[in-house]
């Protein structure tokens, strides 16, 4: 009796602590996205062959849909990605074409930086594809971080054998992720930084994606302006929308 | 010594039919494979000649690294400067910039894979015979213009037509999506299935917009006068790159592929000419071995009156030289005439031949050559394969006993 009760409750512990991995998870997750979000941010892709410097806007509606388009520089001004569901369409400008990505593209660079197509489709799914465990705590710049590892569930559709997470205690800010294949080499990490406050929101404004397969290969996301949890409207990702040029 | 030559001469002709049957089989052995070489080197030449001017040149100045693994990146500026050092060199007849790249061309519906060329057709002119090889429409003049032309299979697969409008699609060199229209004005039948089925020509200025190079490209392709200066041009062009993180490719390595099958081909060419060699060889063998041992008693008795041994085989050596010696001359005259008159009239293939060949990337054709080390090269392998094969007759005259030798019917 006393034995079953110790299972119990050990039980309870495990389940308490899968809980709370998740709920961590999800806090920060929340930070980053809220329900929809409009922002101005910049993207700066760095190989050793050259630098440069996209500036775009975009709108966010949960995972759901999104828009991006680039504003600057002019060679690509006016260039649209346009997100629905799991689907993903470029529109060009110059040539006024649209080109949807076929699945088989879904893990290539998106625009020459070092986030794929896929990121911006699937982008954290976190919550839904991923079992997760805290693992530890271990201060990262000096602030206490927990460190959860988060392995995909049999049948997820993901290209992660595992991924680590990092999260402030403080205040649940992301803090680094490591993504790693299924043999276990880390791949690429992400890095949030510089914590601003956008109106009522306080949010990492810098993210670094680093490549370990691409030497010297990285690309900064530098929030500029971001509001969150806004009303959008939904014609914005609509094809005549994407069409109309602007 | 002198005697010894007379005697030689004399014993040739003392036996005037098998020597003449010798000395026609060196001759025809001779002048055989003299045509045989000619004409595969005559038709190598046109050959390479053929591939080298339809697009490749025959050098090219690229990044090193840039030939094995081909990347946008890959790419070199400075495109001046190596101009002008190239201009100071007597053999180059002309060079041009070009810029490679993959993309993806797409008129209405359809989409296809593209190998995108950026040439400057003015300069191109002086390296390369591409722009004669149009099927319809016309080539574009200008490096700036919209205008491209396409390989006529890539038109069909398409089902566009001339004049119409197509998007080109390309990951530039800064990661970007270049994209661009562009009006197809021409098409090009040129038998390499890499141009024909998936090539785009434009404009190398209009290839750097698309593709983000910024006045960087991937190659300088060179023209000679002479293929014979190749390795000489290869030497000046590499000296004066030292330190730049370039380098120079000559055409077999530019097309290792037609390299190959020329080599293949030559191999099977010196397989045809050892087995003539060989039986003209065993024919030396039998003539000279009859002659000695016909002579046995002769010889046993010019040893017995104190001829010396190795004398007597020097003779026969010399006797053989001989023989060789007038077959190769009318071989090498023959030979020579041979040649000389598929140089001035080459044989042109027709219908089916015509097409396997121009399959394979070769010329419907067949022209000679009159390189001097082809006549050197096979004067000396017949002489030493009647050497070589008069080896075990005299090793039996030099065994000889002279009383033996008397007795010997």
């Amino acid at each position: 009796m006393r034995f079953s009760l110790i299972i119990l409750f050990l039980l309870a512990v495990n389940i308490i602590k899968g809980q709370t991995a998740e709920k961590i998870v999800s806090k920060a997750e929340e930070i980053l996205k809220g329900k929809t979000a409009h922002g101005i941010m910049e993207m700066i892709i760095k190989t050793p062959d050259f630098e440069r410097t996209l500036k775009m806007e975009s709108w966010w509606v949960g995972n759901e849909k999104a828009l991006i388009v680039i504003k600057s520089p002019k060679r690509e001004a006016g260039n649209k990605t346009l997100k629905i569901k799991n689907e993903i369409w470029n529109y060009l400008k110059n040539t006024e074409t649209t080109i949807k990505i076929p699945p088989s593209m879904m893990l290539q660079s998106w625009n020459g930086s070092d986030f794929t197509n896929d990121d911006l489709v699937r982008e954290s799914n976190l919550s839904k594809d991923y079992n997760k465990n805290l693992i530890g705590e271990e201060p990262i710049g000096g602030k206490k971080c927990w460190k959860i590892e988060l392995v995909p569930k049999p049948n997820a559709p993901v290209v992660w054998g595992k991924l680590y997470y990092w999260i402030r205690q403080k205040d649940y800010m992301p803090s680094i992720v490591q993504y790693f294949d299924e043999k276990g080499n880390l791949i690429r990490y992400i890095v949030y930084s510089d914590v601003k406050k956008f109106g009522s929101r306080t949010m990492p404004s810098v993210w670094t994606m680093y490549s370990k397969t691409k030497e010297g290969h990285s690309t900064t996301v530098k929030i500029l302006e971001m509001e969150l949890d806004i009303n959008i409207p939904d014609k914005i990702f609509s094809f005549q929308e994407l069409e109309r040029g602007n | 010594m002198k005697l010894i030559f007379k005697l030689a001469w004399r014993n040739v002709w003392r036996n005037k039919r098998r020597s003449m049957l010798t000395l026609a089989a060196i001759c025809f052995a001779t002048f055989a494979s003299i045509a045989m070489r000619g004409m595969q080197h005559g038709t190598y030449a046109i050959n390479i000649k053929y591939a080298v001017q339809l697009f490749s040149g025959y050098l090219q100045i690229q990044k090193k690294g840039y030939h094995n693994n081909p990347s946008l990146n890959k790419a070199f500026g400075n495109v001046k400067e190596i101009e002008k050092k190239l201009s100071t060199l007597r053999f180059v007849k002309g060079y041009a910039p070009r810029i490679y790249a993959d993309g993806l061309i797409s008129f209405k519906d359809n989409s296809f894979g593209a190998a995108v060329f950026g040439i400057n057709p003015k300069v191109e002119k002086n390296v390369i015979t591409l722009m004669n090889r149009l099927k319809d429409g016309r080539f574009f003049n200008s490096d700036t213009s919209n205008n491209i032309v396409i390989g006529y299979k890539l038109l069909e697969n398409l089902k566009a037509n001339i004049g119409d409008e197509v998007v080109i699609l390309s990951q530039g060199a800064d990661g970007s999506l270049g994209n661009l229209k562009f009006k197809i004005v021409g098409t090009l039948k040129t038998g390499s299935q890499e141009f024909d089925a998936m090539g785009v020509f434009m404009g190398i200025k209009k290839a750097d917009e698309l593709l983000a190079m910024y006045g960087r490209v991937h190659a300088i392709a060179i023209a000679l006068y002479n293929l014979e200066d190749l390795e000489h041009a290869k030497e000046q062009i590499k000296q004066s790159l030292a330190g730049t993180g370039l380098t120079v490719l000559t055409w077999d390595e530019l097309m290792p592929d037609f390299k190959q099958s020329i080599e293949f081909d030559n191999v099977s060419g010196i397989l045809y000419l050892a087995i003539l060699v060989i039986i003209v060889a065993f024919g030396i063998l039998n003539t000279v071995l009859m002659s000695v041992t016909e002579r046995f008693k002769e010889f046993g008795i010019t040893l017995a009156i104190g001829m010396p041994q190795i004398k007597l085989v020097h003779l026969v050596l010399i006797e053989t030289f001989f023989i060789t010696i007038i077959g190769l001359l009318f071989g090498n005259i023959i030979g020579y005439g041979i040649n000389s008159y598929f140089i001035h009239h080459p044989i042109e293939f027709g219908g089916d031949i015509a097409m396997i060949y121009q399959e394979y990337g070769f010329l419907p054709r067949i022209e000679s050559s009159l390189l001097p080390s082809m006549f050197f090269n096979t004067t000396l392998t017949i002489l030493a394969a009647s050497l070589i094969s008069c080896v075990y007759p005299l090793y039996k005259v030099f065994k000889l006993e002279p009383l033996k030798g008397i007795r010997y019917t």
